[in-house]
């Protein structure tokens, strides 16, 4: 009985670490996104299927999987079926990149590549963390929106999805910083952003009590996706077409305000070619290539990454406008 | 007048009284940090804000009257406005900006309200369950459902029909203020008042109503009587439902943005405002008025943090705190009466 | 009397799985008649109730209802019929004002419209509660009343939907005295009205007080009808369980000194009661009555560290000992059966074992705190055994017991503390006669292994059964003891109407 068992488990040792070498290996690369059947992960899921049929050929399997709801402990416990299912990359989009940690270590300790994505906090813990940009200047490119909007003066407010979210605070403090620095004449009325914890209702209802609150607010920053659609409805209703709204968002879900100029740009990058990358660059681990800066990774505005401290960044920036929302279908 | 208000003060319900004063306490205290708390505009702001959530808690008083409870309200709201929205825009009904037609957005949303509630009364009458569980599971179910047999595709302001918008953007006055805002009473006020009216008339003036109440009082006291408890079932959880869809069109309405994943979430503080407006757990018990008044304290609540300054995590210690307190209060309230009737029943 | 009988049952058998609980019993009711239903638990009294009510199908025979047959009762049928059965639990609904209660059926009003009638049904409640002589305020919540006052709105219920007879099972076990008396009354009042009664007691006084008959049924079968006027209570008694009950006075010669086990000095605690002294010693039994609101068992609750005194001193075995909570009490060797069983003193859908060990369970765990389900059995079984419990098996839910070897159990789980002193209140409440004399010979032996016990009670008859010595409390005092020759019956019930 114990032979056997030895016998049996030499026997998946081999079969697992064996074919290394051969050529013929089968590539199975998953992406774990944040949240189950949002728009924003559909259409990097659409990523990922294109990734699978350009490589499937070659062997690889590159699928996407998301907890639904949203929930950071789920998400960990998808990543550590994925390592008990010996995959060969992970991908991943964090909601809590701390509570992945411990994870994403044990993982790279049995030899699986992770590639994180929108957490430059994984850096160094991860293989690579994928930016599509770097984020101080999306984020400067956020608040110049509304500071021109607003003629570089007077009170402006706006919204993270918490100061807890690390990619938000990360655009929100470069913005802020730029705007204190360039143009003395504008003031944020809070003294913290404010939060919306992602939901839809409370960012409306709270840009109404700031705006009833403060009534010469003329600029708004949304630098959570729910919010900036807001902003813009809660200037519609109050028919305050002066005050200049921008942050980060999805071309359908703002479409509606840019078209009525409720919103002045939005800006954001392709979740497809996000995912695309991400699941290129630990294809290219896997086959034993460098990532070193100047390396094209296919899709458009990351022909020619940089690297810096751990993270791979794009040059991918999206502005949406009132003449380009309808490119885009997401 | 003075005379009248205390007679009302010292005779009403117990709950509602606390709530009166802590209300009051509260917007002193607020108006006193920021006077710009007492105008139109804030209180205007109230009315929009806390609409969706006023229709669905009087559905929820009527399940916890019962003595039962529901927490699949919300993933009923989100599947009727969304199932709603979907349909109404691939077939182009209700495409006018008419009442005609926010009537027929809104009457499909009902429908499958109505529908999903009966699942739920049901599924708990004839398996004899308790209602917890059960609507905890069909929330799941509802909402896997919707997910998987519907879409995910969120209905985006673009998308949504005309009279849906009008009906969340317009007013029935409107005033202007010095910087150029526009602002006024939302139509949402309507569904309001319709949804306490007609809550209100069921409970307190129409038979199966007191049957309502008799059936969360005693239920085995009810059956004697011969109170149809599968009616009473199956009426509460169907209302609730209804209530749930003009609340999902409500939000619809105000958001312009249907997404079908969200919005599940936020059930226990509906349930937190009719527990602190007197409701009881085990059932027979629960006011209208007292429920309107945990909604309004809920409302006002959340919505004075920007007002006070003050950081967002207050929200959730203020919420706790509150429905600690009221429900300390009654607690300790009944405590005392027992130990004037000497019963120790509480040792 | 040559009238037609409101309810007439004939050859009455109704079966539980082969047990006949009814067999042939002959049954009637005239109107306007008091019935009093006699005899031990499971005699059939209650399926009896259950039978002419239409809650259970017959097997067997007939019942008919101002002399026409039925094919089968229907509780619908028995309610048109104008039989109202007022249950033990009262069904009332707590949260709805007593005008609803009363008119629940028509709170729609006469023609049962859809709307309420506020104004229509509050008037017709009054009515009804009138007719009782009874004054409640129509718009109070019935969980606001007393539990007379809550008897009072179940009878106008009844009265509301035309009863002709009303079915009262065992409605005094719950009230205070002064309220027995009040419903007596009422049941007469119904009387008058030409309403016929039902009505079930465990107390015989209460019987020989309003029936116009007394129907007594022995193990399923009728012994027969009886004119109250032909009874007394010892005869009462043997024809209920059918044989002599030999029941011994206890030996009022013994004389206690020494150390009490107890000893109360000046203890007050207002507004209840003050300045009460007194003194148990081991082996004795101390009777305590006196009227509701006498200040008793607010006295015996503050023993147990329930409702702590505000003055005074309470000395065990010389030494003062405090006792604030139940905790203590226990602590100090003290242990109180409580009169509300139900919801103090039993766990009731736990097996009987559960209920035995329960307040012993810290003295049954091994060191590692674990307490073994053998031992736990063990302990029930040795308990059962010695005070006669009768359980098909101690792993039985307690619900399952009767009243009087649920009590039983009560005494058990008490006496499995070995508390040097016990405090009974109203042991024998709700227990037919038969489990009574069992539960006076146990508390006669547990006097004499050197408890000292306190017995509180309404009943004159237990406590001269039963108590060396008796103290009457009258308006928070003490205000008399009744020793050797002088505790008898009539004495004790004078002392306590305040002679």
């Amino acid at each position: 009985m114990k032979k056997w068992t030895l016998v049996v488990l030499c026997a998946l040792y081999l079969g697992a670490s064996a074919p290394a070498w051969s050529g013929e290996k089968k590539f199975e690369i998953v992406m774990v996104a944040k949240h189950e059947g949002i728009s924003w992960f559909d259409d990097m899921r659409i990523g990922l299927t294109e990734f699978h049929e350009d490589f499937k050929d070659k062997g690889v399997t590159a699928y996407q999987i998301a907890p639904e709801g949203g929930d950071p402990a789920k998400q960990v416990q998808m990543v550590e079926d994925l390592i008990a299912k010996q995959v060969d990359a992970i991908l991943v989009v964090p909601n809590d990149p701390t509570a992945l940690i411990p994870v994403i270590e044990r993982a790279r300790k049995q030899g699986i590549i992770v590639v994180s994505h929108e957490a430059s906090s994984l850096a160094g813990v991860a293989d690579w963390d994928m930016e599509a940009f770097v984020n101080e200047d999306f984020g400067r490119a956020i608040f110049e929106t509304v500071a021109a909007g607003m003629n570089y003066e007077g009170d402006y407010a706006g919204f993270v999805g918490a100061l807890t979210m690390e990619t938000h605070m990360q655009w929100y403090n470069a913005g802020k910083a730029m705007i204190d620095e360039k143009y003395p004449k504008m003031r944020m009325v809070t003294e913290q952003p404010l939060e919306d914890w992602n939901t839809e209702k409370i960012a409306l209802d709270k840009t109404n009590e700031l705006l009833a609150t403060y009534p010469t607010i003329k600029g708004l920053f949304g630098c959570s996706a729910s919010s900036s659609a807001m902003i813009s409805l809660a200037c519609e209703r109050r028919r305050r077409a002066d005050i200049a709204c921008s942050g980060i968002g999805t071309p359908s879900q703002n479409g509606a305000y840019l078209e009525s100029g409720y919103s002045r740009a939005v800006y954001a990058w392709r979740p497809a070619d996000a995912g695309y990358v991400c699941a290129l660059i630990a294809y290219k681990m896997l086959m034993g290539e460098e990532i070193k800066d100047g390396v094209n990774l296919a899709k458009t505005g990351y022909e020619s990454i940089r690297i810096q401290d751990g993270i791979i960044y794009g040059d991918a920036m999206l502005t949406l406008t009132k003449d380009n929302y309808m490119d885009y279908d997401y | 007048m003075l005379s009248r208000l205390k007679e009302w003060f010292t005779t009403g319900n117990i709950t509602v009284r606390i709530m009166t004063v802590v209300l009051i306490a509260y917007c002193v205290l607020v108006g006193l940090v920021n006077p710009t708390f007492f105008s139109l505009e804030i209180f205007l702001d109230f009315v929009r804000n806390g609409a969706g959530q006023a229709v669905v808690a009087m559905g929820v008083l009527v399940v916890m009257i019962s003595g039962g409870i529901d927490v699949s309200f919300l993933a009923i709201a989100i599947s009727s406005s969304y199932i709603s929205t979907v349909l109404c825009t691939t077939h182009g009904w209700a495409k006018p900006k008419t009442f005609l037609s926010l009537l027929v957005v809104m009457g499909i949303s009902c429908l499958v309200g109505v529908l999903l509630g009966c699942v739920n009364g049901l599924v708990i009458y004839f398996f004899k369950l308790p209602t917890f569980i059960t609507t905890l599971a069909t929330q799941s179910i509802f909402h896997g459902a919707l997910a998987t047999f519907v879409g995910t595709k969120p209905v985006t302001a673009s998308r949504m029909p005309r009279s849906v918008i009008e009906f969340g953007s317009g007013a029935i006055f409107e005033f202007t203020s010095e910087t150029g805002s526009w602002y006024g009473l939302s139509y949402f006020a309507i569904p309001v008042v319709f949804a306490v009216g007609l809550t209100w008339f069921i409970l307190y003036g129409t038979v199966f109503g007191r049957r309502i109440f008799a059936l969360g009082s005693n239920a085995l006291a009810a059956k004697r009587c011969g109170v149809n408890i599968f009616a009473a079932q199956m009426f509460v959880f169907a209302y609730a439902g209804f209530l749930a869809g003009v609340m999902g069109i409500i939000y619809a309405a105000d958001l312009r943005w249907v997404n079908p994943i969200t919005m599940v979430g936020d059930e226990l503080i509906v349930i937190a405002a009719v527990l602190i407006g007197g409701a009881k757990l085990s059932g027979g018990s629960g006011s209208v008025l007292g429920t309107l008044l945990g909604m309004a304290m809920i409302v006002i609540l959340r919505s004075t943090l920007v007002l006070l300054g003050i950081s967002s995590s207050w929200n959730d210690f203020f919420i706790g705190a509150v429905i600690l307190v009221s429900v300390a209060v009654s607690a300790w309230r009944s405590r005392q009466e027992s130990k004037a009737a000497l019963r120790f029943d509480y040792v | 009397m040559s009238a037609t009988p409101l309810v007439e049952a004939r050859r009455l058998t109704k079966t539980y799985g082969g047990f006949a609980a009814l067999d042939g019993v002959d049954f009637t009711v005239m109107p306007g008649e008091v019935v009093c239903l006699a005899g031990t638990n499971g005699s059939g009294k209650s399926t009896l109730i259950k039978c002419v009510s239409g809650v259970e199908p017959i097997d067997a025979g007939q019942i008919l209802f101002s002399g026409t047959e039925h094919p089968a009762i229907t509780p619908t049928l028995a309610m048109d019929e104008g039989v109202q059965v007022i249950y033990q639990d009262l069904s009332l609904f707590p949260d709805l004002p007593v005008w609803e209660n009363v008119c629940f059926q028509r709170i729609g009003g006469e023609k049962r419209g859809w709307f309420v009638k506020r104004r229509e049904g509050m008037a017709f409640a009054t009515m009804q509660l009138a007719r009782l002589g009874v004054k409640v305020d129509p718009k109070r919540r019935v969980e606001r009343l007393s539990m007379g006052e809550r008897q009072s709105v179940a009878i106008a219920r009844a009265l509301a939907q035309n009863a002709k007879l009303v079915i009262m099972d065992e409605p005094t076990t719950a009230l205070p005295s002064r309220e027995v008396d009040a419903l007596l009354g009422i049941v007469k009042n119904l009387r008058s009205q030409g309403i016929a009664t039902i009505f079930v007691s465990h107390k015989l006084d209460e019987l020989f007080a309003i029936a116009d008959k007394i129907t007594i049924i022995r193990d399923g079968v009728k012994v027969g009808d009886y004119n109250p006027a032909d009874l007394d209570k010892e005869k009462l008694g043997f024809l209920m369980i059918g044989k002599k009950l030999d029941v011994q006075p206890v030996d009022r010669s013994a004389v206690f000194s020494g150390t009490p086990a107890i000893e109360l000095d000046n203890l007050v605690k207002e507004p209840y009661y003050r300045g009460v002294s007194m003194a148990v010693h081991p082996g004795e039994v101390v009777g305590l009555t006196g009227l509701i609101g006498s200040g008793r068992t607010e006295m015996a609750l503050s023993l147990f560290g329930l409702n702590p005194p505000d003055g005074g001193e309470v000395r065990r075995n010389g030494r003062p000992v405090t006792v604030g909570k139940p905790s203590e009490a226990i602590a100090a060797g003290i242990g109180l059966v409580s009169e509300d069983r139900q919801s103090q003193g039993l766990f009731l859908s736990h097996p009987i074992t559960t209920n035995v060990t329960a307040a012993i369970l810290d003295r049954l765990a091994d060191r590692f705190g674990l307490v073994s389900l053998g031992r736990e059995l063990d302990v029930g079984e040795e308990w059962c055994g010695k005070l006669n419990v009768r359980a098909s098996s101690v792993l039985n839910p307690a619900q399952s017991l009767s009243g009087g070897n649920q009590q039983k159990v009560v005494l058990a789980k008490w006496l499995a503390t070995g508390p040097d002193v016990l405090i009974l209140d109203s042991p024998t409440v709700g227990i037919d006669i038969g489990s009574k004399a069992d539960i006076y010979e146990l508390i006669k032996t547990v006097a004499a292994a050197g408890k000292a016990v306190l017995l509180i009670s309404d009943e004159a008859e237990e406590l001269e059964m039963c108590a060396n010595r008796v103290l009457v409390m009258q308006s928070g005092e003490i205000a008399a003891e009744l020793a050797g020759a002088d505790a008898t019956q009539a004495k004790i019930l004078a002392a306590v109407r305040g002679g």
